[in-house]
């Protein structure tokens, strides 16, 4: 008990599943542990070797007729040691031993709960329903004994380490799921087409696969190459390598093609299922659980004598049912009911020895055969029907809900555009540390100046004239990284003033747009996702450049003050004017007004951030956050008919860590967009990161 | 939801007051994680091995309750950490206490989950008309970033710290402030929600409460404080039943 949680402990849903399977271990004999599984364990433990499929072949006399994987083995064999023991104490053949395997695909059973819940953090309730009061689940593996509990557990466990960053940990478990059950394989090219798939986990392929194969090769290869019985049970029938004892053939469904040879349909539809996979492209979570979930499915549907493999479906159909609400729910209700019909139908009741009942005391199947064979077809019929449907819907919602930011459609544009000094770079920069080398790619206005540095006619230009810029080709190169088109750019190398030959940037999954006039051009305007302006505080800007220019540089003020009026008309006509087209407009004011009328301030000069938000649902959540987990000071004023909402933040101690947990709860499917290892910023610049962040999952919504 | 009083649950009451941490939400397994998270940070960032953090943390709070008594500041994670980076030699360190205070209550917030049940039962007694106040021990800054981070700053007329009283609940003090703060007249019938002890016994001593004990999960019978009226273990049942009351007369 002190393993199960402690809120678990008093539920009584919780209570009520625990009772079920308790009585179900004590009372149920199933066939495939009567006949196979618990002789098996008892057999081999009673004389234990390094190789007990021989050892089994030694003692009973017979080869095994299914293959449990070492990992299996030695799940079970603690549990079942103890039965056997008691078993010998109490002179009751395997009844013991028996009770004890169900406890150990219960103790399975309850570490597939916790690791579902630890999944589904935040819906433990629904979970409880979902899984731990499943029908499909207690059928399985109580009334029809088999043991996939502990390889589902497994894929599970690697599934939720993927999810969690941890992708060799994730190999290594998934390796020790082929080890308990070859079978498990098949999902192995999904999960390597979704680590490619997606740039921030394309990189942990290699330690993914090398992780798993060599687990699984290492717990394989010497059983298949030492042990004789192995040898020769797969000699005389190799689908047991996979197959669950008791299943006809996993290649039930085929068509005749004439001259005796068979078309299976299985391996086709397995096939198609990856191609489909690999050409969706960028896959969430969400929609791998929902792939692997409906390519299982169909596999099963495919496989009609499978009763034990339905249960690797199990956590896919627990995601679905927790995302796709009371419907989807009575829809895997509906499925699992009829399945578990069908399947009642042609599989033999388990024994009841205390109430003196015999394996298949319950026959449902009708004496005669033409109305039997009906009935099967019958329910086969409908089980296929509803398996389609299922995996149709599951396919449509996961397709719906998958890639949030719509980045397989194309990559996400945010421009930022502002006046030199602003902090463009520096966002820019903060950003691409948040999405991860690699994912993201840019221009900058920068390089489309017209002249190097010693050109004559910056006499007659500011930097700030649209004329004194290439804006034709700025729009052009940053449409074509939107087309996913590399392009070739020169590069102003401001510590010489002069241009660099061109070289190629290639397209990636952001391109960030910056520069003078990025919210300029209207062709690359509408294009954008996000459209950023950063602002300063008019005083402010003076201060600092002065500071600068006057304190550092040693330019005279005077100089300095006819370089700014200089350029305020450009400044004013071409600048400013972006402003209005920004979703978003960031501005720095001063926290202490009165430090900018001190020329000699030398001093660090305190900062409040003014976030202008064109679309701001999220506002007041957002307000709350800052304060309650940044302790920052912010002011709300909501948006008026004409005016955008706006916050003003004073947060310059906010630590990266802060940021990173108030986006964690404030923005949707941010594990979709962001690297690995995100480089949140402490103070400002964080905060921003959060906005623009915040501002992208508010209007992704317009991809798609 | 268990009655043990009766008659002192007939009356619908004139108000109703809260307590905050283990009783809207649970404290513990947060507090673990949170705790935790600080401790990876020492021993990353100071090279302090979790036995030496620990023992350290325990001195160091120990210390400062002794110090401090039953006021809002003996329960000040900034004090411990503090203290604990001292006795750990390594001065003050203000910086670092700060970040260690930070990373405490950021994770616990993050981590922690309003009871299921426990925002409901406060819009619909909010609905029905009855002020709700909260009473709790610990600082003002931090009990209302929590209260805000929750979002349930909105249900409560009036909020009472043991940092504005001057000492904590079972100093009996926050209880009259709270009584002042919702102009009570002897004699009103108040009903109090909280898990500990002293909330039971402070509460009735001041205000005559009739008092509702929020049972942790896989607390029993022997858990149940001495004097409570009525105990509970999920706030759907409370609500169901304070339905009745609340609504009658």
């Amino acid at each position: 008990m002190a393993l199960i949680p402690l809120d678990l402990r008093t539920n009584r849903w919780f209570l009520l599943g625990l009772a079920i399977r308790v009585a179900a271990v004590v009372m149920l004999v199933p066939e495939v542990q009567a006949q196979w599984f618990t002789p098996f364990m008892a057999r081999t433990l009673a004389a234990p070797g390094l190789d007990p499929w021989t050892g089994f072949l030694h003692h009973g006399g017979q080869v095994p007729e299914f293959f449990y994987g070492p990992v299996m083995y030695l799940f079970h064999a603690p549990f079942t040691a103890l039965g056997l023991l008691a078993d010998r104490l109490a002179g009751s053949g395997t009844a013991f031993t028996g009770i004890a395997l169900g406890f150990s695909l219960l103790a399975a059973d309850l570490a597939l709960l916790l690791v579902l819940r630890r999944m589904h953090e935040g819906q433990e309730e629904r979970v409880l329903l979902f899984y731990w009061l499943s029908p499909l689940v207690l059928f399985i593996t109580y009334w029809h004994g088999d043991t996939d509990l502990v390889p589902t557990l497994l894929l599970a466990l690697s599934l939720l380490l993927l999810q969690r960053n941890a992708p060799r940990m994730a190999g290594v478990v998934l390796g020790l799921g082929i080890g308990a059950k070859v079978s498990i394989l098949a999902v192995v090219p999904f999960l390597l087409i979704f680590l490619w798939s997606h740039r921030r986990h394309r990189d942990t392929m290699p330690g993914f696969l090398l992780a798993c194969a060599g687990v699984a090769l290492l717990l394989l290869v010497p059983p298949l190459l030492f042990s004789p019985a192995l040898q020769q049970m797969l000699a005389s029938n190799p689908r047991l390598l996979v197959a669950n004892p008791g299943m006809a053939s996993i290649l039930d469904v085929d068509i005749m093609l004439g001259g005796g040879q068979k078309l299976y349909i299985m391996p086709i539809v397995y096939l198609l299922g990856l191609y489909g996979a690999w050409k969706v492209g960028r896959m969430s979570f969400g929609l791998l659980h929902t792939v692997l979930g409906v390519a299982y499915l169909v596999v099963l549907l495919l496989t009609p004598s499978a009763v034990g493999w339905y249960l690797w479906l199990i956590p896919f159909l627990v995601a679905f049912q927790l995302r796709a609400g009371p419907r989807a729910a009575g829809l895997v209700l509906v499925f699992t009911l009829v399945l578990i019909a069908a399947k009642t139908l042609i599989t033999a009741a388990p024994a009841v020895p205390l109430l003196g009942l015999p394996l298949g005391w319950l026959s449902l199947l009708p004496a005669d055969m033409m109305t039997s064979l009906r009935l099967n077809s019958l329910m086969a019929s409908v089980l296929m029907g509803l398996g389609i449907v299922l995996a149709l819907t599951m396919l449509r919602r996961g397709l719906d809900e998958n890639d949030f930011f719509g980045l397989s459609q194309r990559p996400l544009a945010i421009g930022i555009a502002g006046d030199s000094g602003t902090g463009k770079d520096t966002l820019a920069l903060a950003m691409a540390g948040l999405f991860g080398e690699g994912a993201v790619t840019g221009i900058s206005g920068d390089d489309y100046h017209l002249f190097e540095r010693r050109g004559k006619l910056w006499q007659a230009f500011t930097h700030l004239d649209p004329r004194a810029n290439d804006l034709e080709a700025f729009t052009r190169d940053a449409l074509s990284l939107l087309a996913w088109r590399p392009i070739m750019c020169r590069h102003y190398d401001h510590a010489t003033g002069l241009f660099t030959p061109p070289r190629r940037i290639q397209a990636s999954d952001v391109v960030m747009v910056t520069g003078l006039h990025a919210l300029y051009p209207p062709a690359l305007r509408e294009r954008l996702d996000v459209g950023l302006y950063l602002d300063m505080d008019e005083g402010l800007r003076r201060f600092f450049k002065i500071r600068r220019d006057v304190g550092q540089r040693g330019h005279s003020l005077e100089r300095v003050l006819a370089s700014i009026e200089r350029r305020m008309p450009d400044y004013e006509a071409f600048i400013r004017p972006q402003r209005d087209h920004a979703d978003v407009v960031l501005s720095l004011l001063p926290a202490d007004p009165v430090l900018l009328e001190d020329p000699d301030h030398a001093g660090p000069m305190p900062l409040k951030l003014r976030v202008r938000m064109r679309r701001a649902t999220s506002l007041d959540r957002l307000a709350r956050l800052l304060i309650a987990l940044c302790g920052a000071q912010v002011d709300v004023t909501q948006a008026g008919a004409n005016t955008m909402a706006e916050l003003v933040i004073d947060g310059s101690d906010v630590k990266p860590e802060d940021i990173h947990f108030t986006a964690l709860q404030l923005v949707p499917h941010l594990e979709e967009l962001l690297a690995r290892r995100p480089a949140w910023q402490p103070g400002m610049t964080g905060i921003m990161q959060l906005i623009v962040l915040l501002q992208l999952a508010e209007l992704t919504s317009k991809r798609r | 939801m268990k009655i043990l009083n009766p008659d002192a649950l007939r009356e619908k009451p004139r108000a109703i007051l809260f307590d905050l941490d283990d009783t809207l939400y649970e404290y513990a397994g947060p507090h673990e994680r949170a705790m935790a998270a600080v401790r990876s940070k020492v021993e990353r960032s100071l090279k302090v091995v979790p036995s030496q953090f620990n023992h350290a943390f325990r001195q160091a709070r120990e210390e400062v309750k002794r110090a401090l008594g039953s006021t809002a500041s003996s329960h000040n994670r900034l004090l411990y950490f503090q203290r604990m980076i001292e006795l750990l030699g390594l001065n003050s360190q203000p910086a670092i206490a700060l970040d260690l205070e930070q990373t405490y209550w950021r994770t616990l917030m993050t981590t922690a989950r309003l009871h299921p049940g426990a925002e409901e039962t406060l819009i619909e007694l909010r609905a029905a008309g009855l002020p709700l106040g909260l009473v709790t021990d610990l600082t003002a800054q931090i009990q209302f970033r929590k209260l805000v981070y929750f979002g349930i700053d909105r249900y409560f007329d009036i909020v009472v710290t043991s940092e504005e009283a001057g000492v904590d609940k079972v100093g009996l003090k926050p209880f009259e402030v709270a009584a002042a703060k919702l102009e009570l007249q002897p004699g009103d019938r108040i009903w109090f929600i909280g898990d500990a002890e002293c909330d039971v016994v402070a509460s009735k001593k001041v205000l005559n409460a009739a008092t509702f004990q929020k049972l942790h999960p896989g607390a029993s019978a022997q858990h149940v404080h001495d004097g409570v009226d009525a105990t509970f273990h999920a706030f759907a049942d409370f609500r169901d039943w304070a339905r009745g009351i609340v609504a009658s007369a």
